[in-house]
């Protein structure tokens, strides 16, 4: 059996954005990266589903961009993966959701993959178009916002998180793909014997231009953060005070004591 | 007289027979120990030795401890006694009062007196066992009344009884001489030749064998108890840690190595070795926070389950075959369950209160490194501390550019090699924390009030990493200790002050290990030092802050001994001196929430926090002082809980500056 992980390096959610200079994305600068965190469950599931066979599958990470994503290859493989894929291109946040499932149905289409597993959809972009994207492209089953996982003799089980709380379940044949939403599993730490040899592992580099044939479909124009309309506003100083010129704002501004 | 040296000669080879099998059978097993260096600074160790073993400085500590005070200096002197009882029993023809008669006179005084005070000790003993056992006493295996805690008095009061009895029955069959110097034994041979005086002979002969029998049984069960301490206690001081076990070994990440301790076997040899030094006193489990406040953890119990481990599993690792019992697991006498390994906030009351300079922390840690590293198995909220450290290089895991978000309020410069005098490293509870960015504001009033050339490393400064180390996760740890370390003598830093017992701690001890050596200097040391030179001078004295009463952070205290530059810096600014609580100083009781605590839940027991909030409402504060943005945390939640409204938390920082408000 051979399984393809797909994963993505994205911003620490937490850092403060700028554009960058062509006003198109963010800036790097400053910015500390990781892996997204949908990618993580991805990650996790296809780690258990090795275990689970006893080992047998191969497990193959893909990732996309500069040199940087080298570090969450570097995790993946940590926890657990057997072999990497690091397409190189420094320009990949350039590149629509289109192409990038492009990219991957490039490579994973003559590999024979019986299951790939792709986050539901990246923090930073968030198209949640590239999984089922390249399961079209395939021409494989597709399966998405997983919160269950089970494979049995050839056949996945996915439960599925639906709108409401409700939750579906859909039944694959493999090949197919799947893409994983929160509550699917809790991604594990890597110890530390399993980091030291996830150095030693193979990290296949493959330029973009060999798996690249496509087009964009669409092009980000602008990057910017919203326009500021009003302001909130503080109020410091003693409780009655306060209270006193709450009451005058809500007079004032509102209805609600009119 | 002797009544039979070839019987007794047969016996003591057997007693010392079983003795040596004993001793070897379990001291050998620490040969399975790690390398430790603890042979150097000779002269140091001697003098510990002395102060520990001999001036039994620790164990006086405790009132009790008085009386085992006696029984060892009695059992020093009575070496010689017994060791004159066996020369004689064997070579009938060896005698003392073949010293110069003055000397023989003195030793047999010394020995008459000492018998009857270790008597004394030994009944208190007793009673202290039967009557009036101290919950301490007792832990899950090993009870006060335990069998054999009641044997081993019994032997030694039985050996105490038959001296008087056997030297009575000689000096009332006028066969000993120095009756004006066997006071007691001299009252005994009133009562003996009372009662018996047709069978002076039979009672001399009776004493006699009972004082070998119960002499040679001693000997025999030695090895097989915890007064195998008798024999460990001495040496174990002796190598004890020199100074204070504040921090914990580096370890050695080599490729296919193995990380912390998985089996007993990993241990070094002289954590093996404090395993057999244990007396089961009690006095860890009395001082844990987490073993008075209902927790698993017992610290006397980790020791019990590594000795237990090792009798139990030495041998076959020895063999090369796997252990049966592990290390870390469900509950056992061998066994530490994770529970236990997860409470301990790292406070150091066990190491501090224990008179035989068991050194318990370093292990707790070692098992966590284990776990973490080998079997990433921790409790679940430590995931994402963990990779927030790594990813954010704080616990929170707030954006490191939100670092210097304290600033605005106040000019911080930035620091510059060669210029900038201190660093202010803020630590991250003062970088990120809302309520300990208010104390960080007030450590930047003082500086700059006191004329200091000061500056901090802004968005540059990373985590120091104190909860990674104590945690267990020591390659993360390393990670940063290194970049710290690189950072800090690229920036040319000669003198660090933090507000954070933690950060200071880091600093200071770990960073050692890793070839950071300049002056770090915890806040409350610098106030005070300021406050006294007078350049800082207050415009008012503090007093609207009431009733102040000071809480000492373990890191700050224990494991750092600076215990009065707080107090007296709330003398220098309030103009009386702090109350105190029930438990301060070296006795002080943890927050909850070092060693890592501060970012797991608290399921177990009694809040410890809430426990020692209440200590403090005891005493009715209206402010309670605290170093430590940890106990800062700890106090407030603590007070809010109990809705205790009328007392609030300050730093020390914040009282001073207090200070300088116009």
């Amino acid at each position: 059996m051979k399984i393809l992980v797909c994963i993505k390096q994205v911003p620490d959610l937490e850092s403060r954005f700028k554009p960058d200079q062509a006003g198109v994305w963010f800036s790097d600068t400053d910015l500390a990266f990781r892996m997204n965190e949908y990618d993580e469950y991805a990650v996790e599931q296809a780690v258990r589903l090795k275990e689970q066979l006893g080992d047998a599958p191969e497990l193959t990470v893909l990732s996309i961009g500069p040199d940087r994503v080298v570090e969450v290859i570097k995790k993946a493989l940590a926890m657990g993966c057997d072999r990497a894929v690091h397409v190189q291109d420094p320009a990949a946040h350039l590149k629509d959701p289109w192409q990038i499932a492009s990219i991957i149905a490039a490579y994973a289409k003559d590999q024979g993959f019986d299951l790939i597993l792709t986050g539901m959809q990246s923090q930073d972009r968030g198209s949640a178009q590239v999984g089922v994207t390249v399961a079209e492209i395939l021409g494989v089953p597709c399966a998405t916002t997983l919160v269950g996982f089970s494979y049995d003799g050839g056949t996945v089980t996915a439960k599925r998180e639906l709108e409401g709380g409700l939750k579906g379940v859909v039944k694959l044949k493999i090949p197919a793909l799947v893409t994983c939403q929160l509550g699917l599993n809790t991604p594990r730490y890597p110890t530390l014997p399993n980091i030291m040899k996830a150095k030693k592992k193979e990290i296949a580099a493959v330029p973009v231009a060999e798996l690249l044939k496509s087009e964009p479909l669409a092009i980000t124009t602008s990057f910017h953060a919203p326009a500021k309309k009003g302001s909130g506003l503080v109020l410091e100083g003693d409780i009655a005070d306060l209270v006193t010129r709450v009451i005058g704002i809500l007079k004032e501004k509102t209805a609600v004591l009119r | 007289m002797s009544p039979n040296p070839m019987l007794f000669g047969a016996l003591l080879l057997a007693s010392l027979f079983v003795f040596c099998a004993g001793c070897y059978r379990r001291l050998s097993l620490i040969s399975l120990g790690q390398p430790d260096e603890r042979f150097d600074s000779t002269g140091e160790r001697l003098r510990q030795m002395f102060l520990h073993a001999f001036a039994q400085k620790q164990v006086v500590g405790k009132f009790f401890g008085l009386n085992h005070a006696v029984i060892f200096w009695s059992f020093l002197v009575l070496l010689l006694a017994n060791g004159d009882f066996v020369l004689h029993g064997l070579f009938p023809s060896f005698s003392l009062a073949l010293l110069p008669a003055p000397l023989h006179h003195a030793l047999l005084f010394a020995f008459d007196l000492v018998s009857l005070l270790t008597l004394a000790a030994v009944l208190f003993a007793f009673a202290r066992r039967l009557f009036f056992p101290h919950p301490s006493m007792s832990s899950a295996y090993v009870k006060a009344r335990s069998v054999e805690g009641l044997l081993i008095l019994s032997f030694i009061a039985l050996l105490m009884l038959a001296y008087f009895g056997l030297h009575g029955a000689e000096l009332a069959m006028g066969k000993e001489q120095g009756a004006a110097y066997l006071p007691v034994s001299a009252l005994a041979a009133k009562l003996v030749a009372a009662n018996f005086p047709a069978s002076l002979e039979s009672v001399f002969l009776f004493c006699w064998w009972l004082h070998a029998a119960a002499l040679l049984g001693f000997l025999c069960l030695l090895p097989q108890s915890k007064h195998m301490h008798i024999l460990t206690a001495i040496p174990n001081i002796f190598f004890g840690a020199l100074g204070k076990s504040n921090t914990q070994p580096r370890e050695r990440f080599v490729k296919g190595g193995s990380y912390g301790a998985a089996t007993v076997g990993d241990f070094t040899w002289k954590d093996l070795l404090d395993g057999f030094a244990c007396t089961e006193c009690g006095r860890c489990q009395d001082a844990c926070p987490a073993a008075c406040t209902g927790k698993s953890l017992n610290p006397r119990q980790v020791i019990h389950a590594i000795k237990t481990n090792l009798l139990e599993n030495g041998p076959r690792l020895r063999k090369g075959m796997p252990a049966t019992a592990p290390l870390v697991g469900p509950e056992g006498e061998a066994t530490s369950t994770a529970e236990t390994v997860w409470s301990c906030t790292t406070c150091g009351s066990c190491m501090s209160v224990c008179p035989v300079l068991i050194e318990h922390m370093p292990k707790m840690v070692k098992m966590r490194r284990h776990l973490v590293q080998m079997e990433s198995s921790f409790p679940e909220e430590l995931l994402a501390f963990f990779e927030n450290m790594e990813g954010r290089s704080n616990p929170w895991g707030i954006a490191p550019s939100e670092r210097t978000k304290w600033h605005p309020t106040i000019d911080v410069k930035p620091f510059e090699a060669g210029k900038t005098e201190y660093l202010f490293y803020v630590g991250c509870a003062g970088a990120f924390d809302s309520r300990q960015k208010q104390v960080s504001v007030a450590m930047a009033t003082i500086l700059d009030a006191a004329g200091l050339s000061w500056g901090t490393l802004g968005k540059d400064e990373k985590c120091c990493g104190d909860s990674l180390r104590r945690l267990g996760n020591e390659f993360v740890f390393e990670q940063m200790a290194r970049d710290n370390v690189r950072l800090l003598q690229e920036s040319v830093v000669k003198k660090i002050v933090t507000q954070c017992p933690h950060c200071f701690t880091t600093l200071k001890n770990d960073y050692r290990q890793y070839g950071l050596d300049l002056e770090v200097i915890h806040h409350t040391e610098l106030i005070s030092r300021l406050l006294a030179d007078k350049r800082l001078k207050l415009n008012k004295q503090v007093t609207d802050l009431g009733s102040v009463i000071f809480h000492d952070s373990c890191y700050l205290g224990r494991h750092n001994e600076i215990y009065d530059a707080p107090r007296e810096a709330l003398q220098m600014a309030t103009g009386k001196a702090p109350g105190e609580f029930g438990r301060s100083g070296k006795e002080s009781f943890c927050c909850g929430a070092g060693g890592g605590r501060m970012w797991q839940e608290e399921q177990e027991g009694e809040r410890i926090n809430l426990n020692r909030v209440k200590e403090a409402l005891e005493k009715k504060p209206d402010t309670i002082c605290v170093s430590c943005p940890y106990c800062m945390t700890m106090m407030e939640d603590g007070l809010k809980d109990l809705q205790a409204g009328g007392t609030r938390v300050r730093d020390l920082a914040e009282v001073v500056a207090e200070g300088l408000r116009a």
